[in-house]
């Protein structure tokens, strides 16, 4: 009897652990690739990456996957629609594979029948993924929010947690947007995010100690805005802006936010001191961001003259010529030891192209910069045409990038601290949800196909309603708290103070020394 | 017998208060979203009495079929009783008091009038309900293990105690722009009435004469019944508001112009849910034939209702602006909880805005709804089929007023009624008849006079020969014959009769107010004759925008 009892729990123990399902004896060869979601075939993952689960589309009851090793060893997994591979189990998979590839056989249980799929391949990189990511959860509303959050995501399994949330002390009264969350060189003792409305100021984060500051000085336009943490020193670069929306009553697009002024400043961490970097006229600055070596600042600004100015404000006329506001990308060099810039340089005329310029990061090794690229405005994740360029910086050619782009907004990219992946977000699934999309970028400047970020369940994306925004590699995840947030967030900030600064001396655009080539 | 009578009495009285709200039970379950799966259970899980909301809303779905979800919360109400008095062993009159909490949760159910809209705790009309009675069945449980096992006497401590460490996840009304508290009574009526009857049981005297513990039993029950009803939210615009909206979404026009020409005082959202039925069965121009002056709702207590978070997708929708309509949609969805209104919305405008990858996932959504799967049915086919879309009823009635040339950037300013009637004031490229009636009437609506000039100079360009509706003719008179007008209407060939009553409405307004009547008194005795010419509306009608 005992006996019987100890088979039994064995064999239960056996199913509960194992579950790897049996090939089916008889099937169709249908001799297409299986259509499944998340879109996983012929990508390149890195060997750290949680499991691409994914799920079967059509009429499927019953499914098995099986994947072969490069030694020729296979695995299955399959239930229902879905594919949920064991997370030990896939890690031993990738650690096999590294370098190499998965074979990715599909069967599929339909209308009682079993078909069998042409197989596919994952292939595993060498180069591994930063450990984190962060990223801003919002839904895809206009001007309300709520349970808005920064959150945080170990790449390597399915952990989230909030870094910090709007409703830990919002009020219907006091809402609190928060946004803009930033690293400094992909570490988290040092960062930044921000709070708006309710106890509003910037939470900056030195060595694990956060504390809330307001940016915003009688001589500045707002309070920081877009952020970019200098590589190294204690110095952070806002744009400063006027934002304001308004909303399609037909387009697709939905929305436009526009400013109607912006600036770009430089935040002292040390000296709580700001000064302006760029204030021109007629320029709308905005979208700062270093070279990883700190010696330059990039950044996008729009021409923008006032045509209309005796019968319509600012805000109307930039409605009216919304389709006119295209951003170009610049630069200027930095003097780290007088905090000094030099003249603006032009880096990519986008404006003569009849295309606007957004978001440039330049890649860890300093050669690419890649940035999003739509055909008019500043906020490319409304805007369907909005894809993601790259220039080499060596050659100044810029290209759409190949692989990664869809027929519907590509926005928030960002580079790895390796270089080899990009992250970004994409409207590809169903053009109104941001979904976290992530490429390998090869040592020959190519981006390979792009994936969905890995979820435990492969219906995930079909139920949440949230849209992800700001992907940002981490090295580590933040230590502070939401709820020692929260109590920073309660007191008053620090002001910041205005140190005067002529932005204007060798601001002068240098368009006969750019040199731009589109491909 | 007796005994089930004056048990069964309140339960009734408590089921028929509910059928009495039925209309407003039904908006509730619209208000209101289940998903089944294990990622809603999560995410539901995850905040405060995340259990009692994922039942709440589980249970609030059934209010579809008002009957069936009354039934089911009265069921729940009528456990509660049984268990509050055996737990407390009552007898005789005490049993009365165990429903002072049942009347408490009746009356936090039917007393929350507009605040359905704003609500954001989901699943609220059932889970306080379920959350009660698990807090009363947990403890209930643990007091009979301990009358089993221990000294009886103590066993209603111990049954406080439980009771009151079960109810820390129990949902009360809470809203952070309250400022009048009274909705908030029934949850402090229902816990602390609890804490009575652990005192009542300690009373042992019983009247001698058991005719009078009926008759007290009967009044109080009847008294009981009688506060409930009184207590619940009776505002005759809002429940009219309710059945506009569900006559509207089922096409059903004449329903909805009925219940406008029933109102003596009808609310902005009435006239304009009038008016939206009249202007898809081509009756426009009969909109201020009927009352076309709407006033604010009265919401009964601080809260400050906004058109655009009770009806400001359905409104916008059926003037054919789907980007705002799936825009507030998208705004009441995250503001104020996820809504199955406001999910079919979002899917309506993807759906008719050819955004069919972004609709699939609505109507997934919908799908792993209880009773919302046969709407899902009669939508699926239309996004792969565009014959559907084609064919279906509400196609036919807002295509017309889809205008695909004209995109513009701008804001409502959350006052969806002053927008659309701008927006159509001032549209100058119409493509047909539809459009230019509305364009027509909007101006008319606004008292335009420049635009509804514009407006008329084009109707009659587009329609040369046509007899002109007695509407415009009415307001040409009054606004084309002035001497700004940017229209010359000398040889306009006006219906005599229209003229004649110009004339008659001129000389009686002016013969009035020689006598020195007030002119708000004037409006008032002229709207017998006059009340349907938009003479009348023009100098003495209004809207409220809000």
């Amino acid at each position: 009897m005992k006996r019987t009892l100890y088979m039994v729990i064995l064999a239960m123990a056996f199913v509960a652990c194992t579950n790897h399902p049996k090939v089916p004896g008889n099937f169709e060869s249908v001799g297409l690739l299986p259509d499944i979601y998340p879109d996983y075939k012929e990508v390149v993952v890195p060997p750290n990456i949680a499991p691409l689960n994914f799920r079967i589309e059509g009429n499927v009851t019953d499914c098995v996957a099986r994947f072969t090793l490069p030694d020729n060893s296979t695995i299955t997994f399959g239930s229902d629609n879905k594919v949920l591979i064991d997370e030990s189990d896939w890690h031993d998979m990738l650690a096999a594979a590294q370098g190499k590839s998965l074979k990715v056989e599909v069967f599929a249980c339909e209308n009682g029948s079993w078909k069998a799929y042409e197989p596919f391949e994952i292939y595993v990189a060498n180069e591994e993924i930063d450990p984190y990511i962060s990223y801003r959860l919002i839904f895809p509303s206009y001007v309300a929010y709520e349970m808005l959050s920064i959150s945080q995501r170990n790449l390597t399994n399915f952990d989230e947690t909030d870094i910090y949330n709007n409703m830990i002390i919002s009020g219907e009264k006091d809402g609190q947007c928060i946004n803009c969350h930033s690293y400094q060189n992909y570490e988290t003792k040092n960062m930044q995010f921000h709070m708006r409305q309710g106890h509003g100021g910037t939470m900056l984060v030195m060595n694990n100690v956060p504390q809330k500051i307001d940016l915003k000085t009688d001589s500045t336009i707002s309070a920081g805005v877009y952020p970019a943490w200098h590589p190294t020193l204690p110095l952070i670069a806002y744009s400063t802006n006027h934002t304001g929306q308004s909303f399609h009553t037909r387009s697709k697009a939905k929305i436009e936010v526009q400013d109607s002024e912006s600036d770009i400043i430089l935040y002292d961490i040390e000296k709580n001191e700001v000064r302006l970097i760029s204030a021109e006229p007629n320029e709308l600055e905005c979208f700062p961001t270093w070279t990883p070596d700190g010696k330059y600042l990039y950044f996008c600004s729009a021409h923008f003259e006032r045509q209309m100015a005796d019968s319509i404000p600012i805000t109307g006329e930039m409605i009216e010529r919304y389709q006119d506001i295209r951003y170009n990308i610049y630069r200027k060099e930095f003097d780290a030891k007088k905090l000094a810039f030099g003249p603006t340089e032009l880096v990519y005329d986008a404006a003569a192209d009849s295309m606007s310029a957004t978001f440039p990061r330049i890649s860890p090794d300093g050669r690419y910069l890649l940035a999003g690229v739509g055909s008019f405005g500043c906020f490319h994740v409304w805007h369907p045409d909005a894809d993601l360029y790259l220039m080499d910086l060596q050659s100044k050619d810029m290209r759409k990038l190949e692989n990664v782009n869809s027929q519907y907004a590509e926005s928030y990219h960002n580079w790895s601290s390796n270089g080899r992946w990009m992250i970004f977000i994409s409207r590809r699934d169903d053009s109104n949800f941001s979904r976290l999309y992530i490429a390998y970028f090869d040592k020959d400047g190519k981006a390979h196909k792009a994936f969905a970020l890995p979820q435990r369940d492969p219906d995930f994306y079909t139920y949440f309603m949230r849209s992800y925004n700001v992907p940002e590699f981490m090295k580590e995840p933040v230590k502070v708290t939401p709820q020692e947030f929260a109590s920073e967030a309660r007191k008053p900030a620090k002001k910041a103070t205005y140190v005067s600064t002529d932005a204007h001396s060798g601001a002068s655009v240098q368009n006969q020394e750019a040199k731009h080539t589109v491909n | 017998m007796k005994k089930a009578i004056y048990t069964l009495l309140f339960p009734l009285a408590a089921y028929l208060i509910l059928l009495l709200h039925a209309d407003y039970l039904h908006a509730v379950a619209e208000c209101d979203m289940f998903i089944s799966g294990q990622a809603f259970f999560e995410e539901t899980l995850r905040t405060q009495g995340g259990l009692w909301t994922w039942l709440g809303c589980y249970l609030t779905q059934f209010f579809t079929y008002p009957w069936l979800g009354a039934m089911i919360i009265v069921a729940i109400w009528t456990a509660t009783y049984f268990l509050l008095v055996d737990a407390f062993r009552l007898k005789g009159w005490q049993c009365l008091l165990a429903w002072i909490p049942v009347f408490a949760l009746l009356v936090s159910v039917v007393d929350i009038g507009y605040w359905m809209y704003y609500i954001k705790m989901p699943g609220y009309w059932f889970s306080q309900s379920v959350s009660f009675f698990a807090a009363v069945l947990t403890t209930w449980i643990v007091v009979r293990l301990i009358r089993l096992v221990w000294n009886k006497d103590v066993a209603w401590i111990v049954f406080i105690i439980a009771y009151f460490a079960m109810l820390q996840q129990f949902p009360v009304f809470y809203h952070r722009n309250y400022e009048n508290h009274l909705l908030q009574i029934p949850f402090i009526v229902a816990p602390v009435s609890v804490v009575l009857l652990s005192l009542v049981r300690l009373i042992k005297w019983q009247p001698h004469m058991k005719w009078a513990t009926e008759i007290v039993t009967f009044i109080a029950l009847i008294a009981f019944s009688a506060t409930a009803y009184l207590l619940s939210f009776r505002n005759t615009n809002f429940q009219a508001e309710i059945r506009m909206q569900k006559a509207i979404e089922a096409c059903e026009w004449d329903d909805v112009i009925e219940e406008a020409k029933a109102a003596k005082n009808p609310t902005s959202l009435m006239v304009l849910f009038k008016n939206i039925a009249l202007m898809h069965t081509d009756r426009l121009t009969e909109m201020f034939k009927t009352n076309n002056c709407g006033c604010l709702p009265d919401t009964g207590d601080s809260l400050t209702v906004r058109m655009a978070q009770i009806a400001g997708p359905l409104i916008y929708y059926h003037f054919g602006q789907l980007n705002y309509a799936y825009r507030w949609a998208m705004e009441n969805n995250v503001q104020y909880c996820l809504q199955a209104r406001n999910l079919k919305m979002m899917a309506r405008c993807a759906i008719m805005n050819h955004e069919f990858d972004v609709a699939a996932k609505y109507l997934t959504i919908l799908s792993k709804s209880t009773f919302n799967k046969s709407w899902v049915k009669e939508h699926e086919p239309m996004l792969r089929f565009a014959d559907k879309l084609r064919e279906s009823k509400e196609y036919s009635y807002i295509a017309p007023l889809l205008n695909e040339d004209v995109n513009m950037l701008d804001y409502d300013n959350s006052l969806p009624e002053q927008w659309i009637l701008s927006h159509y004031a001032d549209l100058v490229n119409t493509k047909n008849r539809k459009q230019d009636n509305v364009a027509l009437c909007a101006s008319l609506w606004l008292k335009d006079e420049y635009a509804f000039c514009i407006q008329f100079y084009n109707y009659n360009k587009n329609y040369p020969g046509e007899a002109v509706p007695e509407l415009y003719q009415q307001a040409a008179l009054l606004m084309g014959t002035s001497e700004n007008s940017p229209i010359n209407l000398d040889n306009f060939p006006f219906d005599q009769l229209i003229l004649t009553r110009f004339d008659n409405f001129n000389s009686d307004y002016g013969s009035m107010s020689n006598m020195g009547i007030q002119h708000k008194e004037i409006g008032t005795r002229m709207r017998e004759v006059y009340g349907d010419t938009y003479w009348w509306y023009y100098y003495f009608g209004d809207f409220k925008a809000y």
